[in-house]
């Protein structure tokens, strides 16, 4: 029997699906130029190594926000 | 009422009186299965689930109590009526009690049958439609927990780490003496990802401040026209940059308008904006200023010569994280043809046009370009200069 009730298109979850996977593969992007950028840069002194270990620190801070949390929430479905 | 859609099972030991129900209640258009005996019922109801079952209560090897009984036990959601005879109206009393939705007396009469049957469609449909809602209600609370927790994400834990990020990669370009074409390169993805990001996260800010915007605004009376030549001076630079031509007109120097300043520049710009991201060199972008004062209203018109939006688009293009195009596949500046965004500029131009009491509409041809109209109420007095 069909329902009268029908399926309320917007907002849906997949938008937000979405957008945290376009988050998530721009996050991959810059992860993986960042290594790139290490690993092609030429010799480098101590303050250049303090600015890279900088920034892999706060990559890591977004990558545990947008991988981990928003997968758990979506899990529920 | 049509019950074409309702599957119906019919349990009853005399053959006769069986083909009769079934005639009857095939009549009604029903789609009908038959049983001789409860058993014989509860292992069709094995295979396959029925909306209704009609049962005798006195059947030789399981009578309609226990059939009820174990019917119910199987999926509480079908809905059992028993026949009776008026000496057993006690069972059917007790059936009743049992779950049974209700009970038929013999010899059934076709329209009481008609009316029992009608009211049970009625219900099982009500059932159903509570359980959709309830459903749908689920999922609404479900995406606004998801938003809220994006919102929160991106705004307040994003936005400090990727200023670092960008902050270090600044120090770190500065710092590089020599650099060969790949370090360049690779400078150069990191530089426009943490661009594209950064301006994902400033565009759910803006999302989110323009839903707090309607309940914290406080209205102000002032010069809508003023305000708006202010945002639109503000933009023509980068019209002229993009090599596209844009005009502004008024019928009238002075528009008071009472409301939010700061939501009515920026749905202002808003609109700008996403006439500026869709359309292409040469083409021509107008905004218009027009107060109709016998209805003490103010149109505000955004017209362009851009790509224009599918007919069947028109419908979503304010919703949040809506765009025309493959947020995958285009530049990540809000300002270059195609540009980036991650469609949420117009759904704040509807969240600031409502908070207003205002109405907006969009009239768009694809490849000829698309009109937004934003109607505001307007008082009739004067801002002093």
């Amino acid at each position: 029997m069909s329902n009268k009730i029908q399926d309320n298109p917007l907002p849906t979850v997949e938008d937000y699906q979405k957008l945290i996977e376009d988050l998530r593969v721009r996050l991959n992007v810059l992860n993986a130029s960042v290594f790139l950028l290490e690993e092609r840069m030429p010799p480098r002194d101590m303050e250049m190594e303090n600015y890279l270990n900088k920034i892999n620190s706060e990559l890591e801070v977004i990558r545990k926000m947008i991988i981990t949390t928003p997968k758990v929430v979506f899990q529920k479905n | 009422m049509d019950f074409k859609d309702i599957s119906l099972l019919v349990i009853e030991d005399e053959e006769l009186v069986r083909e009769s129900y079934v005639d009857m209640f095939e009549l009604f258009g029903f789609q009908i299965d038959e049983a001789a005996n409860g058993q014989l019922g509860l292992q069709k109801l094995a295979q396959k689930d029925y909306d209704i079952v009609i049962t005798d209560l006195n059947m030789p090897v399981m009578d309609g109590l226990e059939t009820l009984k174990r019917i119910k036990k199987k999926n509480i959601q079908t809905e059992v009526i028993v026949i009776t005879g008026f000496a057993t109206i006690e069972n059917a009393i007790t059936a009743m009690k049992e779950g049974a939705f209700d009970y038929i007396t013999k010899p059934i009469s076709l329209e009481h049958a008609r009316i029992v049957l009608t009211r049970c469609v009625q219900h099982i449909e009500a059932v159903h439609e509570n359980e959709a809602l309830r459903n749908v209600n689920a999922r609404l609370r479900q995406v606004n927990e998801l938003k809220d927790k994006f919102i929160t994400i991106t705004n307040h834990e994003m936005r400090t780490p990727l200023a670092v990020i960008k902050g270090y990669m600044e120090l770190l370009d500065l710092s590089l003496e020599e650099k060969g074409a790949e370090t360049e390169e690779y400078i150069g993805i990191v530089n426009s990802t943490l661009g594209e990001l950064i301006e994902l996260v400033e565009r759910m800010h803006n999302l989110s401040e323009a839903e707090a915007a309607a309940a914290r605004f406080k209205p102000q009376t002032f010069n809508l026209v003023d305000s708006i030549i202010e945002v639109a001076a503000g933009m023509k630079l980068l019209f002229q940059k993009r090599g596209i031509h844009f005009s502004v007109y008024s019928n009238e120097k002075n528009i008071p308008f009472t409301g939010d300043k700061n939501g009515l520049r920026r749905m202002v710009r808003e609109l700008l904006q996403n006439s500026l991201k869709f359309t292409e060199k040469e083409g021509r972008v107008t905004l218009r200023i027009k107060k109709e004062r016998a209805h003490g209203k103010v149109y505000i018109k955004v017209e362009d010569t851009g790509v224009g939006i599918p007919g069947d688009q028109l419908d979503v293009i304010f919703e949040p994280f809506y765009e025309v195009q493959d947020v995958m596949h285009h530049s990540t500046s809000q300002t270059d043809f195609m540009g980036g965004g991650i469609g949420v500029g117009l759904s704040i131009v509807r969240e600031i046009v409502e908070a207003a009491r205002g109405e907006i509409a969009v009239e768009s041809t694809p490849g000829e370009g698309s009109t937004f109209t934003v109607i505001l109420p307007c008082s009739q007095e004067s801002v002093p200069a």
